[in-house]
């Protein structure tokens, strides 16, 4: 990992001379009730979430979940929606002006002006997002320090790979410095390398305090960077909060394999009679049994067993993780 | 047992005829053909003899002209559906996949052109019933008949395979369409404008002459269905001209024989066809991954090249007349973008192609001021005319284009949505959009302006010598004051109206593609239809008559109108009144402009898809309040914060 991680500390702490003052809302971004249509085609119906300061918020949904939808009305790039969406406090359908200075947009492709180097490529971007002609060499270079591509100062930008397109990206975002940055899918077709560099660079972002949504695909890689998720399907949340709130909610419905050595008669409805246990299907070499784990705990069940003479050769509660998870939730409908 | 199987075409008809606009086109085709038909029965026939037995044997005109018109469908349209064929493929990354196929490449190209020539035949079809029509009013021999129907076919294959393998060569649709356009164009006209050439110059050929006329027939009469031939043009070069180009099979003195006799006739049409076939065979695997260019700007960096070279040596040294230093985007990013780094909108590039277009128009004017050829009563010099037009043509398509495309090909580019999450204003990226075009409008200015400097010149000369009669006859219409007015204003209106049509229809149509050929199609019509209409209302119809009528000044709803009279002297077609004229002209394009422009920069906003607090939009109003656009100083704020 070739990261920078000296520049982190010298990343551009300046704010540009013309952005707002903001106001000191606990949450960054707040969407409520938010539908966006297009013609006859509902794509967001109706979500709601918030994003506290400095937390990193993942997006996650299949294909036309409607993700990108919502992230283009924070970005002010959707006009028509209905709902209440604001950044810093500020209504996005209010005030987009102010909104642009205060966000950072990363959209889910990367359109090249082919006919710039890298250095030019932010220098149009700093002189477009108004930061004064003396600072921006300054903050030109600590933006390509912090991506680790001051080395590619003079390259086409065209000539670039992916992943080096992607960090460029990240580094035209990060220009203005502004309190939220926008990423749809920034992992997106890169290799593993590429992918893992872009998730040190986020993790170094979320240490400098910055809040971030985050739309993606590779879930395991929300579930390192991620505070807090959003899992949305066919236009609607299925799933928010904490990683921990949402495996608690899934883990409610845990399903757990138990091989016993010599099932006696009536055991397996004895355990069917556990309080707690939801169901229980018995399987050629095992059971699989549904537990309620707000009513019984998984250490429980095997106590509950043993204590009615069960003989335990496997106890293997079913492991949760982000992409279990994200198969439970959704069904893989779009809106 | 072996089936035929075409998928590729099955799927291309399929997908047409899935399409609404392929049904609306055929449809307003169908309505144009009959009615324009109509038309010409009207005024060839029913005009004159209104009893059935005068208009028996009477069909023939109605005839010529009907397929006239359909030689000009093929010519305007073939170009334009074939040039996406292969082109639009590779545009979409499928035409890798479509090669993985067990589809062989000729397959491919077969299919490809099959599909483009099933519509066009189509359309060629539609005419029938007036053919046969005419046929039945007699006066047209059953050779005519199918010699015609036999040289339409021929023609549209011959120009769908032109399409094809320009699809082939070329990466995207429009270098496609382009090239499409200007192959078609020395292919049909390459030799009569060489020959033409040489005609001005005075190295007259008798040969070559008649040939150039021959052409020049063939053309008039396949654009302007009422230009009777004289077949006293085309009998000389009939082997010729019937050897490559199929219209020329409808010579007058061809028609005569046999329809079968138009087969072995047309053996070099056909094996042209079969060359540009092998040619497309050739082109579209290997440019099947061509990268995507910008040619112009490889030209221009070729040119670099050779220049330096050149200029390094004993006597010049490498000295550089203008040094465009690279700097990095000042206070106005996208300004300096277009005019920094695009082809047509640096400046040392824009100098060259100002010297590239204007050294031949100066050597032209100059040849003509020596060889002394203007006309005797207007002053005005035929040759030096027929430059303006071309200028007039190229200034028109390459600032229509280029305006199309500001938004369109960033939208193309996928580099649109990034910029519109910055904080410049939409009125204001809309004017930095429009620095390069500016630049562009001022290069292209000037051979015009240089034309109607000479033209001028010959006016004043000429009207120096001309009779006491002359001068009363033509007073006011043919001053030269009058003409500098008309022709200056018309540069310095129209130039920046095409403009603004062209980004208009950029930013409401997403496809750059079909931006570019919206804005050309709504630009040609304009210009051409009105005009057409409006002409034949006088010549043909006698509505009513030179000079007597305010309906005059219906002619102004083309733009070329008051080009066209101007340049011919024929501001008589109002008379006394042509400044009035040339006033109601300014007023009338000019308010376009200016609608068309706050138009653009009112709905920018909305247009590009992207929310912006209206106060501040009002304001932005009001600090530019400029006509030209470019009111707002370098290093002034932007936008302002609520």
């Amino acid at each position: 990992m070739s990261l920078n991680t000296e520049a982190i500390a010298t990343a551009p702490v300046e704010a540009p001379a013309t952005a707002p003052a903001v106001p000191a809302t606990p949450d960054v971004v707040s969407v409520r009730n938010l539908w966006v249509r297009y013609g006859k085609f509902t794509a967001v119906k109706g979500i709601s979430f918030n994003i506290p300061r400095g937390e990193v918020f993942g997006f996650i949904g299949p294909n036309g979940a409607g993700k990108s939808s919502t992230i283009r009305v924070l970005a002010t790039l959707q006009t028509k929606f209905e709902g209440n969406v604001a950044i810093n406090g500020v209504p996005v359908d209010e005030n987009p002006d102010r909104i642009r200075e205060m966000m950072g947009y990363m959209p889910d492709f990367f359109g090249v002006y082919e006919d710039l180097t890298a250095r030019e490529y932010l220098h149009f971007f700093a002189a477009a997002y108004r930061i004064p002609r003396e600072r921006r060499g300054p903050i030109v270079d600590d933006v390509l320090q912090l991506t680790d591509l001051t080395h590619k100062i003079d390259f086409q930008v065209d000539s670039l790979s992916r992943g080096m397109k992607q960090r460029l990206a990240l580094a035209r975002v990060l220009l203005h410095d502004p309190d939220l940055l926008l990423l749809d899918e920034p992992a997106s077709g890169l290799d593993p390398r590429a992918r893992i560099e872009v998730r040190e660079l986020l993790k170094a972002l979320r240490e400098m305090g910055k809040t971030i949504l985050i739309s993606s695909h590779i879930l395991h890689e929300l579930a390192q960077l991620c505070t807090r998720i959003g899992i949305i399907e066919a236009g609607k949340i299925v799933a928010e909060g904490s990683l921990e709130d949402i495996f608690r909610q899934l883990a409610l419905r845990r399903v757990v394999h138990v091989q016993l050595s010599g099932t006696s008669n009536g055991l397996v409805d004895q355990i069917r009679a556990i309080p707690g246990v939801d169901s229980l299907d018995v399987q050629t070499d095992r059971i699989a049994i549904k537990i309620r784990e707000d009513e019984l705990a998984i250490e429980d069940l095997h106590a509950e067993i043993v204590q009615r003479g069960g003989r335990i050769r496997m106890f293997q509660p079913e492991a949760m993780d982000m992409e279990t998870a994200f198969m439970k939730l959704t069904e893989g409908v779009t809106a | 047992m072996h089936t035929l199987s075409l998928p590729l075409l099955t799927k291309e008809l399929l997908e047409q005829s899935a399409r609404r606009r392929t049904y609306v086109i055929r449809t307003l085709y169908a309505a144009l053909l009959f009615l324009s038909a109509l038309f010409i029965f009207y005024i060839t026939t029913y005009q004159h003899y209104t009893s059935p037995l005068d208009i028996l044997g009477r069909g023939r005109e109605v005839f010529d002209n009907v397929v006239a018109l359909q030689f000009f469908g093929i010519f305007m349209f073939m170009p334009a559906i074939t040039c996406s064929v292969i082109a639009g493929e590779k545009e979409r990354n499928t035409f890798g996949l479509l090669l993985l196929t067990r589809l062989s490449p000729t397959t491919i190209l077969l299919e490809k052109l099959l599909s483009r020539l099933v519509p066009m035949l189509s359309f060629l079809l539609l005419s029938l019933p007036l053919l046969g029509v005419s046929y039945a009013m007699g006066g047209v021999s059953q050779g005519q008949f199918w010699i015609s129907i036999w040289a339409l076919f021929l023609t549209a294959v011959q120009v769908g395979t032109m399409g094809l393998a320009c699809s082939a060569w070329f990466r995207t649709t429009v270098q496609a369409f382009v090239g499409t356009y200007v192959c078609g164009f020395l292919f049909y006209f390459g030799w009569p404008i060489l020959t033409g050439v040489s005609d001005i110059f005075s190295a007259l050929n008798e040969a070559a002459t008649q040939l150039y006329v021959a052409y020049v027939n063939l053309f008039a009469r396949a654009v302007w269905p009422f230009a009777g031939a004289s077949p006293s043009f085309e009998i000389h070069h009939r082997q010729f001209t019937a050897a490559l180009i199929p219209p020329a099979m409808l010579i007058d003195r061809y028609r005569v024989g046999p329809g079968w006799w138009a087969i072995p006739h047309s053996v070099p049409s056909m094996l042209s066809v079969i060359g540009l076939f092998v040619m497309a065979r050739v082109f579209v695997v290997r440019r099947a991954f061509a990268p995507s260019r910008n040619m112009l700007l490889n030209v221009f960096k070729v040119l670099d090249t050779s220049f330096h070279r050149l200029n390094n040596n004993r006597v010049t040294k490498g000295v550089v007349l203008f040094n465009e230093a690279v700097v990095l985007p000042d206070d106005d990013p996208i300004a300096w973008r277009e005019t920094r780094k695009k082809s047509l909108g640096m400046l040392r590039y824009l100098i060259r192609f100002w010297v590239a277009t204007e050294i031949p128009v100066l050597i032209l004017c100059c040849s003509v001021v020596v060889l002394g050829s203007p006309n005797f009563y207007s002053g005005a010099s035929e040759a030096v005319s027929a430059v303006l037009f071309v200028a007039w043509i190229m200034a028109a398509l390459l600032i229509t284009v280029k305006s199309a495309t500001l938004i369109s090909g960033e939208r193309s580019h996928e580099t649109l949505d990034v910029l519109l999450a910055t904080p410049i204003r939409s009125a204001e990226i809309v004017r930095q959009k429009f620095r390069g075009v500016r630049r562009l409008m001022l290069v292209l200015a000037c051979p015009l302006l240089t034309i109607v400097l000479f033209q001028t010149y010959f006016r004043i000369s000429i009207g120096g010598v001309t009779t006491a009669y002359q001068q009363i006859e033509f007073e006011g219409d043919e001053s030269p004051v009058l003409y500098v007015l008309a022709a200056v204003s018309s540069i310095a209106i129209y130039l920046p109206l095409l403009a603004w049509i062209g980004f208009a229809i950029g930013l409401v149509i997403r496809s750059q593609t079909r931006a570019i050929f919206s804005a050309l199609a709504l630009v040609t019509t304009w210009c051409i239809v009105p005009f057409l209409l409006g002409v034949i209302v006088h010549e043909e119809l006698r509505w009513f008559r030179f000079g007597d009528s305010p309906a005059n000044f219906l002619l102004l709803l083309s733009p070329i109108s008051i080009v066209a009279f101007s340049e011919f002297s024929d501001l008589e077609m109002f008379y006394r009144t042509p400044y009035e004229a040339v006033l109601v002209n300014c007023v009338l394009y000019g308010g376009l402009l200016y609608f068309i422009r706050n138009w653009c920069l009112r709905n920018a906003a909305a247009k590009l898809g992207r929310g912006e607090c209206r106060d501040t939009l009002r304001q932005e109003q009001q600090r530019h309040t400029g006509f030209g656009g470019l009111s707002r100083r370098r290093g002034a704020p932007t936008a302002s914060t609520p």
